[in-house]
């Protein structure tokens, strides 16, 4: 599995790390050597005897252990950045509007005493790939993951899930390939989609559900939904709209609330 | 006392106001029907001596994000890769109407399809004639459509379309679905679809929607929430 640790940036004194560096290189040497003499014996002799049918095939490993999820950790992803403008949307850019629907949303969400980590703060460029968002997110063991985009069109609020197959239609494997790391997670996924249109439906929005092939969701290891605000009343109030923006993301956090304590309930359970 | 050629030249010049008047209506509503003709960029139909068939569309709407079919009778080539052309052609030449619930750029879509029958093989080693092709084990990394029976479509789409195509998760997977939706109910031989943008791979249709990967073509239909 990549992972990317482009969030953090650590950068010890120069002469510390050529001193560290030597002293891990003839640690590692050391290793090599010794795993090599216990290796090549064993693989000399593997090759000796003809293949056999494997102990285990790959559909009868055991499934991979989902990591533990921190329930109070919501990662928001306001999607583009930097030079990928995204969507022209009246007068803005879609980044923009993304970061000021993430902004409103994290407000939202400490004052629910949720950790909110955003994978895009500012405008920095270059903006973080969809590999390095998924890194991101996988690292943080996140109850919930949020995709933000807009739209100029459509009507109302998009809620899509990833377009891959569950697990369980599958058949589990030990491999968690880096590009289907979504699938442990899709029916949960799907869950908080529901829930969140039931939201939506409340506050009087017009919602469509759906499955997407939209980077990084079918990277990320936690329940993760899509979210894009397209224009409301027949296309005169647009995503950048603030009242538009807070009835949203009143719903959102609504429903992310309700997630934890269902989440606690089982835990109890 | 008006004169009497003063008062005929008045009612002359009445009548000619009023003739005027029509002619001027009429050729504001001719102007009108040319400007909607000329929004239509519906490619012109090749003569084909084909009957007409009827195939079944999955036409996009983005007012409730739903796929539907709707039935159409039109004339198809024989040849399945020409076939698989034009109908999506057709498909993507409805979408750019003035009355489309979907409005995609107008303009030809489709460079080319290409069909590769399933599953792909490696190719033969020259002077071993007899023997089979070498197909990788399937394991967990093994390429999927090494192991999958049907055919896979190549649609190469022109750029100019691409780069025109609205930007948008929804507008974006509408389209995808559309196609597959389309290809799977009219040509159920097409299992896979891979999209190529003038020859070369591209990462995503218009900002959003995964264009490099491998579709799997299925019912994509669905219906409003």
């Amino acid at each position: 599995m990549r992972s990317t640790n482009w969030l953090r940036c650590g950068v010890p004194h120069p002469c510390a790390h050529f001193a560290h560096g030597w002293v891990h290189r003839a640690k590692r040497d050391l290793l090599l050597l010794s795993v090599i003499s216990l290796v090549a014996p064993a693989a000399s002799f593997a090759q000796s005897v003809p293949a056999t049918k494997p102990a285990t095939t790959p559909s009868k490993q055991a499934p991979p252990a989902q990591p533990a999820i921190n329930n109070n950790i919501i990662v928001l992803d306001p999607a583009h950045g930097g030079e990928d403008t995204g969507a022209h949307i009246g007068q803005l850019n879609e980044k923009d509007i993304n970061m000021q629907l993430a902004t409103r949303l994290r407000s939202l969400l400490q004052a629910r005493t949720f950790d909110v980590k955003l994978l895009r703060d500012g405008d920095p460029t270059p903006a973080p790939t969809a590999d390095q968002r998924a890194g991101a997110a996988n690292q943080m063991h996140a109850a919930v993951c949020i995709v933000l985009h807009s739209s100029a069109t459509g009507e109302g609020v998009h809620i899509y899930t990833s377009a891959l197959k569950a697990a369980s239609e599958t058949g589990s494997s030990a491999i968690v390939r880096w590009d289907r790391a979504q699938t442990s997670y899709i029916q949960q996924s799907m869950r908080l989609s529901d829930k969140l249109s039931e939201a939506l439906t409340r506050s009087r929005m017009a919602t469509s559900n759906g499955r997407t092939f939209v980077a990084p969701l079918d990277a990320l290891q936690c329940p993760a939904i899509l979210i894009e605000l397209g224009p409301i009343h027949g296309g005169n109030t647009l995503p950048s709209d603030t009242g538009y923006q807070q009835t949203v993301a009143d719903a959102i956090a609504g429903t992310l609330l309700q997630w934890r304590e269902d989440a606690k309930a089982v835990v109890k359970q | 006392m008006i004169p009497r050629y003063q008062r005929v030249l008045f009612w002359l010049l009445l009548v000619l106001c009023g003739v005027m008047t029509v002619f001027l209506i009429y050729t504001h509503h001719r102007n009108q029907e040319t400007a909607d003709l000329s929004a239509d960029d519906t490619p012109i139909a090749a003569p084909d001596v084909g009957a007409a068939e009827n195939v079944t569309y999955v036409v996009a709407r983005d007012a409730d994000g739903t796929l539907t079919s709707a039935e159409q009778s039109i004339a198809l080539p024989s040849v399945p890769a020409v076939r698989a052309r034009a109908l999506l052609e057709h498909l993507l030449a409805d979408y750019a109407l003035p009355t489309s619930q979907h409005p995609l750029p107008g303009g030809i879509a489709v460079e080319d399809v290409f069909l590769v029958p399933l599953p792909l093989t490696a190719p033969r080693q020259t002077g071993n004639t007899g023997g089979k092709p070498q197909l990788p084990d399937k394991t967990e990394d093994a390429d999927e459509l090494t192991h999958v029976t049907g055919e896979l479509a190549v649609i190469n789409l022109r750029s100019s379309w691409v780069t025109a195509h609205p930007s948008g998760v929804e507008a974006e997977t509408l389209t995808v679905l559309s196609i597959l939706g389309t290809l799977h109910a009219s040509m159920p031989e097409i299992t896979h679809v891979r999209f190529l943008v003038d020859g070369q791979t591209r990462d995503t249709l218009a900002g959003h929607v995964n264009l490099s990967r491998v579709y799997e073509s299925a019912d994509t239909t669905s219906t409003p929430q």
